[in-house]
């Protein structure tokens, strides 16, 4: 990107003689320094840039020895290990090393006793868990969903808690079939099972009762 | 500057040719016109270039850096000058001539004078522009700071070196 002066903000430099200038660089020179000291700074400029345009040379030696550095320091690179055997290398003070190994075994030595200074410890007893497998013979799911409704053997009472392979659900949906669609046909009405009504109170369940009351008075 | 890195004897030579004597040119202008001085230095700088070459940065422009090396070196020097003695002004080796009349000479004498008692970032700026003849842009890059800064700087130091100078307005300037 171009540099665009801001003449407003920034001074003009006398690079140039003043009839070279624009307009608007000529009517901020006269609002300034004025014509006479413009040209006067450009004329001073022109003979330091003269006078700048001179100087010494260095030797013709000094170029053979920077190109004989150059070289030297060349074949050091090319001769320089890679930085596995430079770390490998790496030498430090024999205090250092020592101090290092020191820290290390005193810190495993006291973070293995215990986790830190002053602690007691103490034996308790710790529940393990675990889980247990045990092979049992089963009816396979496939050949249970084959056998017939009304035929499927229900376990007994005493073998309910232990995994019956389904054949209690299938007697459970047996059952459902049977019992939750009621015959609705007119005839079939007579045979609907009669409500349990509750158990009326007789004066006899108290007179079994009463010698035993009988005895605490 | 990256075949240098490679290692390039020939690319490291063309780059001696072409930076040495601006170079050298510079260190001396800003270490008190020392001839031996700049010499040195110049070796320094090269030397820095050949040892940390690796250093250098690919996105910046080479004489860019090179100036700011170079800038740094004489700051560094100003430094340890304040420390044991006031920079030196003007040296001995100023005598060499590479102007013809004696006005010149006495010009340049005056000028040597002038611009050792500039602070450092306007010599430098000074140098750079009217000398290296550098663009505002690559000297606010050097300095580091904006390209309003660089040519404030100038103005005012031109200001003060001409009045300073001003004995030799009319017809010594015009000569």
């Amino acid at each position: 990107m171009n540099y665009i002066p801001n003449y407003k903000m920034e001074p003009l430099l006398p690079e140039r003689p003043f009839h070279e200038l624009r307009p608007a660089e000529k009517k901020l020179v006269w609002n300034t320094m004025g014509e006479e000291e413009y040209e006067r700074q450009f004329l001073f400029l022109t003979k330091t840039k003269k006078a700048l345009a001179g100087g010494p040379v260095p030797k013709a030696a000094l170029k053979g020895q920077l190109m004989a550095a150059f070289q030297a320091q060349k074949s050091k690179a090319a001769h320089r290990p890679n930085r596995f055997v430079q770390m490998l290398q790496y030498r430090i003070p024999a205090w250092q090393a020592a101090a290092a190994i020191a820290a290390l075994l005193s810190f495993f030595f006291l973070f293995k006793q215990q986790a830190f200074p002053g602690m007691k410890t103490e034996k308790v007893y710790v529940y393990l868990t675990d889980t247990v497998y045990k092979e049992v013979s089963l009816p396979a799911m496939d050949s249970a969903l084959n056998a017939p409704l009304g035929r499927v053997n229900v376990k007994p009472r005493a073998a309910q808690n232990t995994f019956n392979g389904f054949s209690d659900t299938i007697a459970a949906v047996d059952s459902v079939n049977k019992n939750t669609r009621p015959n609705l046909s007119p005839d079939s009405l007579s045979d609907q099972p009669k409500p349990i009504e509750p158990a009326k109170k007789t004066g006899k369940r108290w007179r079994d009762l009463w010698p035993v009351l009988g005895d605490g008075r | 500057m990256r075949q240098i890195m490679d290692g390039c004897e020939a690319s490291f030579s063309e780059l001696y040719d072409r930076y040495s004597t601006r170079m050298h040119r510079y260190f001396y202008r800003m270490l008190g016109q020392d001839a031996h001085k700049a010499e040195d230095f110049t070796q320094e700088l090269f030397m820095k270039i050949i040892e940390k070459r690796a250093l250098y940065d690919a996105n910046r422009r080479f004489s860019t850096w090179l100036y700011t090396v170079a800038g740094n070196m004489v700051k560094n020097e100003y430094r340890r000058l304040s420390r044991h003695q006031s920079p030196p002004l003007l040296s001995e080796g100023f005598t060499e001539d590479f102007s013809t009349g004696y006005d010149q000479q006495v010009f340049e004498k005056e000028l040597a004078s002038a611009l050792g008692q500039l602070d450092e970032p306007q010599r430098q700026c000074f140098v750079l522009r009217f000398q290296e003849e550098l663009s505002l842009k690559e000297i606010a890059e050097i300095q580091d700071c904006p390209e309003g800064t660089v040519k404030s700087r100038l103005f005012y130091t031109i200001k003060k070196l001409s009045s300073r100078l001003r004995n030799f307005s009319g017809a010594v300037l015009l000569a």
